[in-house]
Protein backbone atom coordinates (compact mmCIF):
# COMPACT_ATOMS: atom_id res chain seq x y z
CA UNK A 1 0.00 0.00 0.00
CA UNK A 2 1.34 3.52 -1.14
CA UNK A 3 1.47 5.72 2.36
CA UNK A 4 -0.95 8.81 2.15
CA UNK A 5 2.03 11.17 2.42
CA UNK A 6 3.63 9.56 -0.67
CA UNK A 7 0.78 10.04 -2.60
CA UNK A 8 0.22 13.80 -1.71
CA UNK A 9 4.49 14.28 -2.38
CA UNK A 10 3.73 12.88 -6.00
CA UNK A 11 0.87 14.88 -6.66
CA UNK A 12 2.92 18.10 -5.73
CA UNK A 13 5.68 16.50 -8.07
CA UNK A 14 3.35 16.24 -10.70
CA UNK A 15 2.01 19.73 -10.27
CA UNK A 16 5.47 21.64 -9.80
CA UNK A 17 6.39 19.79 -13.77
CA UNK A 18 3.21 21.05 -15.37
CA UNK A 19 4.73 24.01 -14.94
CA UNK A 20 8.42 23.48 -16.55
CA UNK A 21 9.36 25.78 -18.78
CA UNK A 22 12.97 26.22 -20.62
CA UNK A 23 15.13 28.32 -19.12
CA UNK A 24 17.93 29.64 -21.16
CA UNK A 25 21.42 30.03 -20.36
CA UNK A 26 21.66 33.65 -19.46
CA UNK A 27 18.82 33.19 -16.82
CA UNK A 28 20.76 30.92 -14.96
CA UNK A 29 22.32 33.69 -12.70
CA UNK A 30 19.80 32.63 -9.38
CA UNK A 31 19.65 29.22 -9.94
CA UNK A 32 23.62 29.01 -9.47
CA UNK A 33 23.16 30.96 -6.00
CA UNK A 34 24.34 28.47 -3.06
CA UNK A 35 21.10 28.10 -1.31
CA UNK A 36 19.61 27.33 -4.33
CA UNK A 37 22.36 23.92 -5.15
CA UNK A 38 21.05 20.58 -3.40
CA UNK A 39 24.00 20.72 -1.47
CA UNK A 40 24.76 24.05 -0.42
CA UNK A 41 27.70 23.62 2.18
CA UNK A 42 29.82 20.19 2.07
CA UNK A 43 30.63 19.98 5.32
CA UNK A 44 27.28 21.01 7.30
CA UNK A 45 25.59 17.92 4.55
CA UNK A 46 28.22 15.49 5.90
CA UNK A 47 27.98 16.84 9.64
CA UNK A 48 24.07 16.11 9.34
CA UNK A 49 24.40 12.73 7.61
CA UNK A 50 26.76 11.08 9.80
CA UNK A 51 24.46 12.62 13.12
CA UNK A 52 20.99 11.37 11.68
CA UNK A 53 22.74 8.31 10.46
CA UNK A 54 23.60 6.95 14.16
CA UNK A 55 20.51 7.87 15.88
CA UNK A 56 17.79 7.12 13.03
CA UNK A 57 16.62 4.20 11.23
CA UNK A 58 16.29 5.30 7.88
CA UNK A 59 19.58 7.06 5.90
CA UNK A 60 20.71 7.35 1.96
CA UNK A 61 19.16 9.25 -0.34
CA UNK A 62 22.10 10.89 -1.97
CA UNK A 63 25.43 9.39 -3.73
CA UNK A 64 26.28 7.78 -1.20
CA UNK A 65 24.49 4.88 0.96
CA UNK A 66 25.78 6.72 4.59
CA UNK A 67 27.76 4.14 6.71
CA UNK A 68 31.65 3.88 7.14
CA UNK A 69 31.35 4.34 10.70
CA UNK A 70 30.65 1.93 13.98
CA UNK A 71 27.66 4.39 15.09
CA UNK A 72 25.04 2.48 13.83
CA UNK B 1 40.03 36.29 -37.52
CA UNK B 2 37.21 35.77 -40.35
CA UNK B 3 33.05 37.15 -40.04
CA UNK B 4 32.52 33.02 -39.43
CA UNK B 5 34.70 32.97 -36.59
CA UNK B 6 34.05 36.14 -34.83
CA UNK B 7 31.85 35.34 -31.47
CA UNK B 8 28.36 37.66 -31.06
CA UNK B 9 27.71 38.68 -28.03
CA UNK B 10 24.75 36.72 -27.00
CA UNK B 11 26.82 33.96 -27.96
CA UNK B 12 29.92 35.15 -25.52
CA UNK B 13 26.95 35.49 -23.10
CA UNK B 14 25.83 32.13 -23.35
CA UNK B 15 28.95 30.42 -23.13
CA UNK B 16 29.79 32.35 -19.67
CA UNK B 17 26.38 31.56 -18.66
CA UNK B 18 26.57 27.65 -19.08
CA UNK B 19 29.83 27.62 -16.80
CA UNK B 20 27.19 28.52 -14.01
CA UNK B 21 27.26 25.80 -11.82
CA UNK B 22 23.14 25.52 -11.46
CA UNK B 23 23.05 21.75 -11.77
CA UNK B 24 24.84 20.54 -14.23
CA UNK B 25 27.72 17.78 -15.15
CA UNK B 26 30.16 21.18 -16.10
CA UNK B 27 33.64 21.50 -14.22
CA UNK B 28 33.59 23.74 -11.18
CA UNK B 29 35.07 27.44 -11.73
CA UNK B 30 36.62 28.24 -8.28
CA UNK B 31 38.74 26.23 -5.68
CA UNK B 32 37.18 26.25 -2.24
CA UNK B 33 38.80 25.48 0.82
CA UNK B 34 36.14 24.91 4.19
CA UNK B 35 36.78 23.90 7.36
CA UNK B 36 34.18 23.37 10.13
CA UNK B 37 34.06 22.73 14.08
CA UNK B 38 31.50 21.61 15.65
CA UNK B 39 29.80 20.24 19.54
CA UNK B 40 27.01 17.38 19.67
CA UNK B 41 25.25 16.79 23.02
CA UNK B 42 22.95 14.67 24.04
CA UNK B 43 20.83 15.25 26.52
CA UNK B 44 20.77 12.85 29.71
CA UNK B 45 19.18 9.52 30.28
CA UNK B 46 15.74 9.70 32.69
CA UNK B 47 17.70 8.29 36.12
CA UNK B 48 14.05 6.50 36.58
CA UNK B 49 14.39 4.61 33.87
CA UNK B 50 17.99 3.20 33.47
CA UNK B 51 18.46 0.36 35.95
CA UNK B 52 22.32 0.19 35.73
CA UNK B 53 25.30 2.41 34.37
CA UNK B 54 25.59 5.95 33.54
CA UNK B 55 23.35 8.98 32.69
CA UNK B 56 25.65 10.89 30.52
CA UNK B 57 24.98 10.17 27.09
CA UNK B 58 27.14 11.17 24.06
CA UNK B 59 28.80 14.51 23.41
CA UNK B 60 30.68 14.50 20.20
CA UNK B 61 32.99 17.19 19.22
CA UNK B 62 34.07 17.28 15.46
CA UNK B 63 36.40 18.83 13.72
CA UNK B 64 36.46 18.86 9.33
CA UNK B 65 37.91 19.78 6.18
CA UNK B 66 37.39 20.05 2.55
CA UNK B 67 38.95 21.10 -0.62
CA UNK B 68 37.61 21.08 -4.41
CA UNK B 69 39.23 22.61 -7.06
CA UNK B 70 39.12 22.59 -10.75
CA UNK B 71 42.50 20.88 -12.46
CA UNK B 72 43.24 22.17 -15.70
CA UNK B 73 40.65 21.94 -18.43
CA UNK B 74 38.70 18.79 -18.07
CA UNK B 75 39.13 17.25 -14.51
CA UNK B 76 38.05 18.27 -11.24
CA UNK B 77 38.73 17.06 -7.24
CA UNK B 78 37.64 17.08 -3.83
CA UNK B 79 39.25 16.02 -0.76
CA UNK B 80 37.44 15.67 2.84
CA UNK B 81 38.14 14.87 6.11
CA UNK B 82 36.85 14.35 9.40
CA UNK B 83 37.92 13.79 12.95
CA UNK B 84 35.25 13.20 15.98
CA UNK B 85 36.21 12.57 19.11
CA UNK B 86 33.26 10.99 20.93
CA UNK B 87 32.84 10.38 24.94
CA UNK B 88 29.66 9.25 26.56
CA UNK B 89 27.41 5.96 27.60
CA UNK B 90 24.76 4.64 25.69
CA UNK B 91 22.22 1.92 25.68
CA UNK B 92 23.43 -1.97 26.32
CA UNK B 93 20.29 -3.50 26.57
CA UNK B 94 16.73 -2.75 28.33
CA UNK B 95 14.81 -5.20 30.70
CA UNK B 96 10.65 -5.14 31.18
CA UNK B 97 9.66 -2.15 33.97
CA UNK B 98 6.69 -2.70 36.19
CA UNK B 99 4.49 -0.71 33.90
CA UNK B 100 5.11 -2.49 30.93
CA UNK B 101 8.03 -0.29 29.06
CA UNK B 102 11.59 -1.24 29.16
CA UNK B 103 13.84 0.32 31.54
CA UNK B 104 17.26 0.22 30.60
CA UNK B 105 21.06 -1.05 30.95
CA UNK B 106 23.69 1.68 29.98
CA UNK B 107 27.07 1.05 29.32
CA UNK B 108 29.03 1.41 32.85
CA UNK B 109 32.42 3.84 33.03
CA UNK B 110 32.37 6.32 29.79
CA UNK B 111 33.42 5.30 26.22
CA UNK B 112 35.82 7.44 24.74
CA UNK B 113 37.04 7.14 21.13
CA UNK B 114 37.90 9.15 18.26
CA UNK B 115 37.36 8.60 14.08
CA UNK B 116 39.34 9.92 11.61
CA UNK B 117 37.71 9.72 7.82
CA UNK B 118 39.47 10.65 4.67
CA UNK B 119 37.70 10.67 0.78
CA UNK B 120 38.74 11.79 -2.38
CA UNK B 121 36.75 12.48 -5.61
CA UNK B 122 38.39 12.54 -9.26
CA UNK B 123 36.28 14.05 -11.64
CA UNK B 124 36.68 13.94 -15.77
CA UNK B 125 34.50 16.35 -17.13
CA UNK B 126 33.42 16.31 -20.72
CA UNK B 127 31.18 18.47 -22.90
CA UNK B 128 27.44 17.75 -20.89
CA UNK B 129 29.10 15.11 -19.28
CA UNK B 130 31.14 13.91 -15.95
CA UNK B 131 32.26 10.83 -14.31
CA UNK B 132 33.85 10.21 -10.99
CA UNK B 133 35.99 7.92 -8.68
CA UNK B 134 36.11 8.40 -5.46
CA UNK B 135 37.66 6.86 -2.50
CA UNK B 136 36.90 6.91 1.05
CA UNK B 137 38.44 5.66 4.65
CA UNK B 138 37.27 5.89 7.99
CA UNK B 139 38.68 4.47 11.13
CA UNK B 140 38.06 4.04 14.90
CA UNK B 141 40.00 1.65 17.13
CA UNK B 142 36.68 -0.95 17.03
CA UNK B 143 36.07 -0.35 13.86
CA UNK B 144 36.88 0.34 10.09
CA UNK B 145 35.65 1.26 6.96
CA UNK B 146 36.97 1.45 3.10
CA UNK B 147 34.44 2.81 0.11
CA UNK B 148 34.77 3.04 -3.56
CA UNK B 149 32.49 5.32 -5.87
CA UNK B 150 31.40 5.49 -9.16
CA UNK B 151 29.46 9.17 -10.22
CA UNK B 152 28.51 9.31 -13.90
CA UNK B 153 26.37 12.59 -14.74
CA UNK B 154 24.99 13.51 -18.21
CA UNK B 155 23.09 16.61 -19.39
CA UNK B 156 20.25 16.73 -21.56
CA UNK B 157 18.22 19.69 -23.48
CA UNK B 158 20.38 22.84 -22.73
CA UNK B 159 21.47 21.78 -20.00
CA UNK B 160 17.72 22.25 -18.21
CA UNK B 161 17.68 18.69 -17.27
CA UNK B 162 20.98 16.42 -15.32
CA UNK B 163 20.64 12.74 -15.31
CA UNK B 164 22.87 11.43 -12.49
CA UNK B 165 24.12 7.77 -11.64
CA UNK B 166 26.12 6.67 -8.89
CA UNK B 167 27.44 3.04 -7.31
CA UNK B 168 29.25 2.07 -4.10
CA UNK B 169 30.74 -0.32 -2.55
CA UNK B 170 31.45 0.01 1.60
CA UNK B 171 33.47 -3.10 2.83
CA UNK B 172 33.53 -2.63 6.89
CA UNK B 173 35.71 -4.46 9.85
CA UNK B 174 34.44 -4.52 13.35
CA UNK B 175 36.97 -5.40 15.96
CA UNK B 176 34.22 -5.04 19.41
CA UNK B 177 36.61 -4.25 22.43
CA UNK B 178 37.04 -6.29 25.35
CA UNK B 179 35.23 -9.33 23.22
CA UNK B 180 36.43 -11.80 25.36
CA UNK B 181 35.56 -10.01 28.67
CA UNK B 182 32.29 -9.89 27.76
CA UNK B 183 31.63 -12.64 25.38
CA UNK B 184 30.84 -10.48 22.70
CA UNK B 185 31.54 -10.96 18.41
CA UNK B 186 35.55 -10.66 18.43
CA UNK B 187 35.57 -10.03 14.87
CA UNK B 188 33.61 -9.52 12.09
CA UNK B 189 32.98 -7.72 8.79
CA UNK B 190 29.61 -5.86 6.48
CA UNK B 191 29.50 -5.19 2.96
CA UNK B 192 27.64 -1.86 1.69
CA UNK B 193 26.76 -2.00 -2.01
CA UNK B 194 24.57 1.00 -3.01
CA UNK B 195 22.90 2.59 -6.18
CA UNK B 196 21.02 5.79 -6.96
CA UNK B 197 19.86 7.81 -9.86
CA UNK B 198 18.44 11.11 -10.03
CA UNK B 199 17.16 13.75 -12.13
CA UNK B 200 17.57 17.25 -11.98
CA UNK B 201 14.74 19.56 -13.80
CA UNK B 202 14.75 23.11 -14.13
CA UNK B 203 11.49 24.25 -13.86
CA UNK B 204 12.05 28.69 -14.21
CA UNK B 205 14.60 31.07 -14.06
CA UNK B 206 13.78 30.73 -10.26
CA UNK B 207 13.10 27.00 -9.09
CA UNK B 208 14.10 23.31 -9.86
CA UNK B 209 13.10 19.92 -8.80
CA UNK B 210 15.56 17.13 -7.94
CA UNK B 211 14.16 13.48 -7.61
CA UNK B 212 15.74 9.94 -7.15
CA UNK B 213 16.17 6.85 -6.05
CA UNK B 214 18.16 4.59 -3.95
CA UNK B 215 18.67 0.82 -3.17
CA UNK B 216 21.59 0.05 -0.58
CA UNK B 217 21.97 -3.84 0.69
CA UNK B 218 23.65 -4.52 3.46
CA UNK B 219 24.90 -7.73 4.38
CA UNK B 220 27.52 -9.21 7.11
CA UNK B 221 27.42 -8.56 11.11
CA UNK B 222 24.61 -6.14 11.06
CA UNK B 223 23.93 -7.20 14.67
CA UNK B 224 25.29 -4.07 17.26
CA UNK B 225 28.33 -6.55 18.97
CA UNK B 226 27.71 -4.07 22.13
CA UNK B 227 24.04 -4.64 23.41
CA UNK B 228 23.28 -7.70 25.31
CA UNK B 229 21.09 -9.49 23.38
CA UNK B 230 20.98 -7.93 19.11
CA UNK B 231 20.16 -10.72 16.55
CA UNK B 232 19.62 -8.87 13.22
CA UNK B 233 18.88 -10.53 9.90
CA UNK B 234 22.71 -10.42 8.48
CA UNK B 235 20.81 -8.94 4.82
CA UNK B 236 19.06 -5.69 5.04
CA UNK B 237 18.13 -3.85 1.54
CA UNK B 238 17.48 -0.32 1.93
CA UNK B 239 15.11 1.64 -0.60
CA UNK B 240 14.73 5.53 -1.03
CA UNK B 241 12.99 7.63 -3.30
CA UNK B 242 13.19 11.51 -2.79
CA UNK B 243 12.32 14.60 -4.11
CA UNK B 244 14.42 17.64 -3.25
CA UNK B 245 12.60 21.28 -4.43
CA UNK B 246 14.75 24.85 -4.89
CA UNK B 247 12.49 28.03 -5.33
CA UNK B 248 14.32 31.74 -5.29
CA UNK B 249 12.64 34.94 -4.03
CA UNK B 250 13.44 38.28 -5.44
CA UNK B 251 11.73 39.68 -1.82
CA UNK B 252 14.29 39.73 0.55
CA UNK B 253 16.76 38.00 -1.96
CA UNK B 254 15.45 34.50 -0.42
CA UNK B 255 15.73 30.92 -1.23
CA UNK B 256 13.56 28.01 -0.07
CA UNK B 257 14.61 24.77 0.11
CA UNK B 258 12.20 21.73 0.77
CA UNK B 259 13.89 17.99 0.91
CA UNK B 260 11.67 14.57 1.19
CA UNK B 261 12.68 11.39 1.73
CA UNK B 262 10.87 8.09 1.94
CA UNK B 263 12.69 5.29 3.10
CA UNK B 264 11.03 1.41 3.34
CA UNK B 265 13.46 -1.79 4.04
CA UNK B 266 13.50 -5.38 4.41
CA UNK B 267 13.62 -5.28 8.11
CA UNK B 268 10.04 -3.91 7.40
CA UNK B 269 10.85 0.12 8.77
CA UNK B 270 8.76 2.92 6.96
CA UNK B 271 10.31 6.52 7.13
CA UNK B 272 9.29 9.92 6.14
CA UNK B 273 11.66 12.73 6.58
CA UNK B 274 10.49 16.42 5.53
CA UNK B 275 13.26 19.01 5.78
CA UNK B 276 13.04 23.06 4.94
CA UNK B 277 15.08 25.65 5.53
CA UNK B 278 14.59 29.08 4.33
CA UNK B 279 17.70 31.52 3.95
CA UNK B 280 17.09 35.32 4.15
CA UNK B 281 19.69 37.73 2.76
CA UNK B 282 21.91 38.69 -0.12
CA UNK B 283 25.17 36.33 -0.82
CA UNK B 284 27.98 38.88 -0.61
CA UNK B 285 26.80 40.24 2.64
CA UNK B 286 24.52 38.86 5.93
CA UNK B 287 21.99 35.97 5.08
CA UNK B 288 20.38 33.88 8.13
CA UNK B 289 17.51 32.01 8.23
CA UNK B 290 15.20 29.29 9.75
CA UNK B 291 14.97 25.50 9.18
CA UNK B 292 12.96 22.74 10.31
CA UNK B 293 12.89 18.77 10.24
CA UNK B 294 10.35 16.63 10.57
CA UNK B 295 11.28 12.73 10.77
CA UNK B 296 8.83 9.92 11.08
CA UNK B 297 9.44 5.75 11.23
CA UNK B 298 7.53 2.66 12.09
CA UNK B 299 9.72 -0.08 14.09
CA UNK B 300 11.53 -3.01 12.38
CA UNK B 301 9.71 -6.61 12.71
CA UNK B 302 12.12 -7.69 15.18
CA UNK B 303 11.88 -4.79 17.48
CA UNK B 304 11.32 -5.76 21.46
CA UNK B 305 10.72 -3.18 23.80
CA UNK B 306 13.15 -5.22 26.26
CA UNK B 307 15.53 -8.22 25.28
CA UNK B 308 14.05 -11.51 25.22
CA UNK B 309 16.24 -13.82 27.07
CA UNK B 310 13.03 -16.76 26.66
CA UNK B 311 13.97 -16.95 23.11
CA UNK B 312 16.60 -18.56 21.21
CA UNK B 313 19.78 -16.91 19.90
CA UNK B 314 18.59 -17.61 16.46
CA UNK B 315 15.42 -15.62 16.02
CA UNK B 316 16.19 -12.04 15.11
CA UNK B 317 15.13 -9.06 18.13
CA UNK B 318 16.68 -6.32 18.72
CA UNK B 319 16.00 -3.54 21.49
CA UNK B 320 17.95 -0.79 19.72
CA UNK B 321 15.60 2.55 20.37
CA UNK B 322 16.82 3.00 16.33
CA UNK B 323 14.58 0.61 15.34
CA UNK B 324 11.85 1.47 17.49
CA UNK B 325 8.40 3.66 16.12
CA UNK B 326 9.55 7.27 16.97
CA UNK B 327 9.29 10.57 15.43
CA UNK B 328 11.46 13.43 16.08
CA UNK B 329 11.52 17.42 15.25
CA UNK B 330 14.50 19.14 14.68
CA UNK B 331 14.65 23.40 14.33
CA UNK B 332 17.55 25.72 14.54
CA UNK B 333 19.21 28.66 12.58
CA UNK B 334 21.77 29.74 10.81
CA UNK B 335 24.13 32.68 9.86
CA UNK B 336 26.48 33.69 7.06
CA UNK B 337 28.42 36.57 6.68
CA UNK B 338 30.68 37.15 3.78
CA UNK B 339 33.96 39.42 3.67
CA UNK B 340 35.20 39.12 0.24
CA UNK B 341 36.33 35.53 -0.69
CA UNK B 342 35.75 34.42 2.71
CA UNK B 343 32.93 33.52 4.31
CA UNK B 344 32.06 32.95 8.10
CA UNK B 345 28.82 30.62 9.14
CA UNK B 346 26.95 29.26 12.29
CA UNK B 347 24.61 27.07 12.60
CA UNK B 348 22.49 25.76 15.71
CA UNK B 349 20.13 22.36 15.92
CA UNK B 350 18.13 21.17 18.58
CA UNK B 351 16.51 17.53 17.63
CA UNK B 352 13.23 16.55 20.04
CA UNK B 353 12.24 12.76 19.45
CA UNK B 354 9.67 10.68 20.95
CA UNK B 355 6.83 8.26 20.08
CA UNK B 356 4.14 11.03 20.38
CA UNK B 357 6.35 12.69 17.37
CA UNK B 358 5.32 9.03 14.96
CA UNK B 359 2.73 9.17 12.46
CA UNK B 360 1.69 5.74 13.35
CA UNK B 361 1.21 4.74 17.15
CA UNK B 362 3.60 2.50 19.20
CA UNK B 363 2.88 0.90 22.34
CA UNK B 364 5.55 2.26 24.42
CA UNK B 365 8.21 4.95 24.10
CA UNK B 366 11.86 3.48 24.46
CA UNK B 367 13.86 5.14 27.42
CA UNK B 368 16.82 5.42 24.69
CA UNK B 369 15.17 7.79 22.30
CA UNK B 370 17.51 11.04 22.60
CA UNK B 371 16.83 14.61 22.47
CA UNK B 372 20.60 16.54 21.25
CA UNK B 373 21.79 19.92 20.44
CA UNK B 374 24.65 20.45 17.73
CA UNK B 375 26.27 24.03 17.66
CA UNK B 376 28.81 24.34 14.73
CA UNK B 377 30.70 27.08 13.37
CA UNK B 378 32.44 27.37 9.90
CA UNK B 379 34.57 29.27 7.23
CA UNK B 380 34.79 28.98 3.35
CA UNK B 381 37.82 30.57 1.57
CA UNK B 382 37.00 31.22 -2.50
CA UNK B 383 39.86 31.40 -4.76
Amino acid sequence: MVPKALKIVTGLIVLLLASCQTVEPWERDRLAKQDMQLTPNVLDARLADQVFFSKEAASGGGASAGGGCGCN
Amino acid sequence: MGPKNQLTPLALLSAAALSLPAFSASQPTERVVSVNTSVYQEGDTNAAEVVFGDLQRFRVKTNQFNLSAPIGRDWSMSLGYDNEAMSGASPWGTVAASDGSGDLIMSGASIDDSRNGVDVNLTRHWRGQSLGVSVGYSGEHDYHSRSVGLNYERDFFKQNTTLALSLSYASDELTPTDAQLFQRLEKGSKHTRSFYASVNQLLSPVSMLNLGFGITKRTGELSDPYKLRDVRPGKRVERTLTANYRRYFDWQTSSLAVDYRYFWDSYSVGAHTLAMSWMLGDEAGVQWGPMLRYYSQSAAAFYTPWDRYDQLETIAQSSDFRLSTFGAVSYGLKARYRIGAVQISMQYERYDSGSGYALSSAKTEHPGLVDFEVLSLGAEYRF
